[in-house]
């Protein structure tokens, strides 16, 4: 109690310290009158908002940056002045100025094209990466996603986030990924603020995400802002395309197992702009090509469907409506499944004045899944379950002066839990209705941060997030013994409050520029987990049953560590950087030994707990533009799980401890029509678990196991290769196709899938280790264009 | 119908899974594996019918050991229920098998029993025990149904017969012309009664056979035990851990449970049945 106190005292002191207008005591100040410069980068082409833009004040050499509407503020003082405005892959913009007040000014800026004979000037060289005061955060945008080869040329914006240093996925060719040993549903993924339950498709093999209505992606790893709440490792924050408002345009491409459109463009120019995006796979139609007829009824795909439009009302108030709708279907005449997510952002963006921008939105957010046997046959069943999020947003930046920039705003969701209801549809079905009882919960946070800045090379970050969670009926609340078996049972009435978590989340970083050309960054920060997936396994079903903290279960806690070194080679502008990280996560959860998830009325009972520990040192080498241009990546890390009643209560290392991991993407431009582009990757091999040992019930010979995760499967590696082949540019010619080959797992490495152990069909008594291999070469090709 | 459909439903899934990448592949590899400690081994049924019982003691072995399993001979072996005791005696030297007295059969809701004194210790221990009861469900089967499925070319045995409203586990099995099919963990099939409890199954589908294995004349049998819980929660951990797992399916390994104290492995299972058989006439 007495901790909580105290962080509350220090919340209510940060509150006051913002309230005292810094201007008064601002150093800045005393010398010239300041003016407020504001506005929104936009590239200049197509009207796209850019978010995270520098701005630089060149008298003062300090900076700012856009936010994610593309806003940006910032104070400078009267007189002759400039701004260089600059942002990754564009031409960087000076501004000169001569402030007489507050101005508001747009500004656009033009996208890079890079070509053989222009030597490419960054503007004044801003080493961006520097003077960002956040660290353990990685940017990608869809143009490099684009270029990075992808299984059956699916580009795939999980899988690019895999290929970052600290990041692994949990199975080959999956799109799941765990985030410096965390779970994957310890990972915010959000599309336009809208949580995503189950970013996959095809069981897993390919993310949810249409890379072409994507404009950025932003993963954050430690050090995770204030404004973002509700999950333990990561933050996958996507943000869709808001629409061409300048021209009407579209892109798309032909692929092997896919195709995919993008229409967009102004609904009344520079006003009002819309964007809608599809994709389809196509395997089932290669089935109608089967002589096989029992394949014939099968019915196998994927679509996704995003769309947007925004609406500039004037100078102060912009409203965005955008939305995500996707399925996968399976189905013959025997059986059917479906799952899908599907989300609905509606925003308002209100400027109260040139310093102070708002955003409130309201959220939707679904993922439901569905399967049975048809009504039509005898003994036709289904089976059902759903995960709904109804959630209120109010978030404000306040840039306030030089020195600090403050947000502030909270969160309200309504979480409704369908775990699973099965029953039988015919009349005389033997089935009875199985139901694992509804549930709901209110989840709120409220934070405040603030960045501040202390003389020209010490920024302090220091936010606060308080989190709620409070469990309501009507639902049905089994009650356990120590023994994890269920002795009660308490019914509650409608809207009845039964049970409530809160928390403190303090969030607090420093960023010190050394020089120019290097920094130092720190942060201790924790997060605070309420809703948990029971998921056993380690690619992931679309079968995912989220549960609720509870009577039962603690919400899960994170403290993580980090500490990091930046430093750029200016001559070659090549990034590095040097991140080490410590995490503990508290009340960790995991599952009995042969635990059953699916259509457990008593789910909880099933649920060990215990801690996790991951600590690790992750570098990186990175070269953002020019004619070649990626990065390589390598990370040393352990992760180790510590759960009473698995492995005899011994420690274990998790499933993804995998201690080296090396990531190398590399673009090389040859020449103006032609790209080349590889990917390696290399980890060590997965824990696992392998029998010491057999015994014979029956006939059938059955495993005695080691210790949890005390072998491992061979190494990983891997190398994907892709060739670009442009059309001619010709002027006025608006149709710009490509030709993309990609070649997966270019030298047919046999990555096992998994190890089992079985006995001879053919010989009794003989037991043999059998490995799966997923993929062998598997090139595909993709036309894509855009006009 | 949670294993007996669900599991072979999703599996259905994974093989389309398969044939969208065409190009998985298994191959056998060779492995090192460590050596685990000798643990003694039980494997014994009793059931209501009048008959001879049989206990199977045997060890465990390193996991590729490639033969039978080590018999664990001349160990004293009794049964008891209350205050009667029954000896049982090694079928042949050596075969590590026990056997009743042939007058011998369970009691429903009777507990039972078993003891093993060995003559040399296995683990450490010479004695062995193992403690189960005689499931109380009255149950019967009305009828059952070969039905042939030509999209698969399997046969399927469909259930005719009315759950009691208690709380059941049930396992099924198969014979042909009175030997066994359902040979091994995995032929077999074990379910509780969540879904159908107290309800008429109305012609369920409980076991599939493959068309080679069905010949018009033959008399198929259908045996519906019924189990304890215990035992159900160790067949399906028996099956899970025998059979081939994959990343997307199954949870981490994990070891067998068992009802043998002091340590061993396997199970001592009393259960009752009921059977029910019909000639196979030429269905397709």
């Amino acid at each position: 109690m007495g901790k909580t106190y105290f962080l509350s005292l220090l919340f209510i002191s940060l509150i006051i310290g913002f309230a005292i207008p810094s201007k008064t005591f601002g150093s800045t100040s005393l010398l010239a009158e300041q003016f407020t410069i504001s506005g929104y980068v936009e590239d200049a082409e197509n009207g796209e908002m850019l978010i995270g833009a520098a701005i630089y004040n060149v008298a003062t050499a300090k900076g700012s940056s856009t936010n994610v509407y593309g806003y940006y503020s910032i104070k400078i003082a009267a007189g002759k002045q400039a701004l260089i405005v600059s942002y990754l892959g564009y031409h960087s913009k000076t501004i000169e100025l001569d402030v007489k007040g507050d101005i508001v000014i747009n500004i656009k800026l033009e996208p890079l094209q890079v070509s053989l004979d222009e030597v490419v000037i960054k503007g004044e060289a801003i080493n961006e990466n520097i003077l960002r005061t956040q660290m353990s955060v990685e940017k990608l945008d869809s143009k490099s996603i684009r270029k990075i080869p992808a299984l059956m040329g699916e580009v795939d914006v999980l899988k690019a986030i895999q290929l970052l240093p600290g990041v692994q996925a949990t199975s080959e060719g999956g799109s799941g990924f765990s985030v410096r040993g965390g779970s994957p549903d310890q990972n915010l993924i959000l599309l336009d603020e809208a949580l995503v339950y189950n970013p996959s498709h095809l069981l897993g093999f390919f993310s949810v995400f249409n890379n072409d209505a994507v404009k950025s992606v932003e993963l954050y790893k430690g050090d995770i802002p204030a404004q973002y709440g509700g999950r333990l490792s990561s933050v996958v924050d996507v943000r869709m395309n808001d629409g061409n408002s300048r021209r009407f345009s579209g892109q798309g491409g032909i692929g092997t197992i896919s195709s995919r459109l993008t229409l967009e463009g102004p609904i009344q120019k520079d006003k009002s702009s819309f964007m809608i995006a599809g994709r389809r796979t196509y395997a089932d139609l290669f089935l109608l090509l089967s002589k096989d007829e029992q394949l014939k009824n099968n019915t196998l795909y994927f679509y996704d469907f995003n769309g947007k439009a925004n609406y500039v009302i004037n100078d102060k108030n912009r409203v965005f409506i955008s939305g995500y709708t996707g399925k996968d279907v399976f189905k013959n005449d025997d059986f059917g499944m479906g799952w899908g997510n599907r989300t609905m952002t509606v925003r308002w963006n209100h400027l109260f004045n040139q310093e102070l921008f708002s955003n409130f939105s309201m959220i939707y957010s679904r993922f439901n899944y569905s399967l049975g046997v048809p009504e039509n046959q005898p003994n036709a069943f289904e089976w059902t379950s759903s995960m709904t999020d109804y959630s209120f947003k109010g978030d404000f930046t306040w840039f306030a002066d030089d020195n600090s920039l403050v947000k502030f705003g909270l969160i309200a969701t309504k979480h409704i839990f369908k775990p699973g209801t099965a029953e039988g549809l015919s009349g005389d079905t033997p089935y009875n209705k199985v139901e694992v009882p509804q549930n709901q919960a209110l989840e709120t946070g409220f934070y405040l941060s603030n960045d501040h800045k202390i003389g020209s090379r010490l920024t302090l970050k220091y936010g606060l997030r308080f989190s709620t969670f409070s469990n309501f009926g009507a639902t049905i609340q089994y009650l356990y013994d120590d023994q994890y078996v269920k002795v009660d049972s308490v019914s509650y009435p409608k809207g009845k409050f039964y049970n409530t978590y809160f928390g403190l989340e303090p969030r607090l970083s420093f960023s010190y520029i050394l020089n120019e050309i290097s920094s130092v960054k720190g942060a201790y920060t924790r997060n605070i987990q309420y809703v948990h997936l029971a998921q056993n396994s380690t690619a992931g079903t679309p079968l995912d049953i989220w549960f609720a903290s509870g009577p039962n279960v603690k919400p899960q806690k994170g403290d993580q560590f980090s500490l990091g070194y930046f430093r750029n080679l200016s001559k070659l502008k090549l990034e590095t950087s040097l991140e080490g990280f410590y995490k503990l996560n508290h009340n960790a959860i995991d599952f009995k030994d042969h635990a059953e998830l699916l259509l457990n009325q008593y789910l909880e009972g099933e649920l060990r707990f215990g801690s996790a520990t991951s600590y690790g040192l992750e570098m990186m080498l990175k070269q953002p533009d020019g004619r070649l241009n990626g990065w390589i990546s390598y990370t040393w890390s352990r992760t180790f799980r510590d759960i009473a009643g698995i492995n005899a209560g011994n420690q274990y290392p998790a499933g993804y401890d995998r201690p080296h991991d090396v990531s190398v993407v590399l673009n090389f431009e040859v020449s103006k029509r032609i790209m080349v582009g590889a990917n390696w990757v290399y980890s060590t091999g997965s824990p696992v678990t392998f029998p010491t040992g057999r015994f014979v019930i029956g006939n059938t010979i059955a495993p005695v196991y080691s210790d949890r995760n005390s072998y491992r499967l061979p190494d990983y590696h891997r190398l994907d290769v892709s060739f670009t082949y442009s059309g001619k540019e010709k002027p006025n010619k608006k149709w710009h196709g490509e030709w993309n080959l990609s070649v997966y797992n270019a030298y047919y490495r046999k990555n096992p899938w998994v190890i089992n152990f079985v006995a001879d069909p053919a010989q009794p008594n003989v037991t043999r280790a059998e490995m799966t291999y997923l993929f062998g070469i598997v090139p595909a090709i993709t036309y894509n264009f855009h006009f | 119908m949670k294993r007996i459909h669900l599991y072979k439903i999703i599996s259905a899934g994974l093989l389309y899974l398969v044939f969208i990448f065409a190009s998985s592949c298994t191959e056998i590899i060779e492995l090192e594996l460590d050596s685990s400690d000798i643990r003694l081994v039980v494997d014994g049924v009793i059931t209501t019918d009048t008959t001879s019982h049989f206990v199977r003691i045997t060890t465990s072995s390193s996991y590729f050991l490639n033969e039978e399993p080590p018999a664990v001979s001349g160990a004293l072996v009794q049964i008891q229920s209350g205050e009667q005791s029954v000896t049982l005696t090694e079928t042949n030297p050596e075969s590590g098998i026990y056997a009743t007295p042939s007058d011998f059969y369970g009691v429903k809701g009777i507990q039972y029993t078993l003891s093993i004194n060995l003559a040399k210790p296995v683990g450490e221990n010479t004695d062995y025990e193992a403690v189960t009861s005689m499931p109380t469900t009255e149950f019967s089967i009305d009828s059952i149904v070969l039905e042939y499925q030509e999209v698969w070319d399997f046969y399927l045995i469909n259930l005719f017969a009315k759950d009691p409203p208690t709380t059941d586990f049930y396992k099924i099995d198969a014979l042909r012309n009175g030997e066994i099919i359902t040979d091994t963990a995995y032929r077999s099939s074990v379910t509780d009664d969540r879904f159908f409890n107290g309800n008429n199954t109305n012609g369920l589908s409980v076991m599939f056979l493959r068309a080679d294995e069905v010949n018009p004349g033959d008399t198929i049998t259908l045996v519906l035990s019924s189990i304890t819980k215990e035992y159900y929660e160790f067949f399906l951990e028996l099956q899970a851990e025998s059979g081939s797992s994959n990343p997307l399916f199954s949870g981490p390994p994990a070891n067998i449970s068992s009802n043998i104290q002091q340590g061993g492995l396997g199970f001592f299972s009393a259960q009752s049945s009921v059977k029910e058989s019909l000639v196979v006439k030429d269905l397709k």
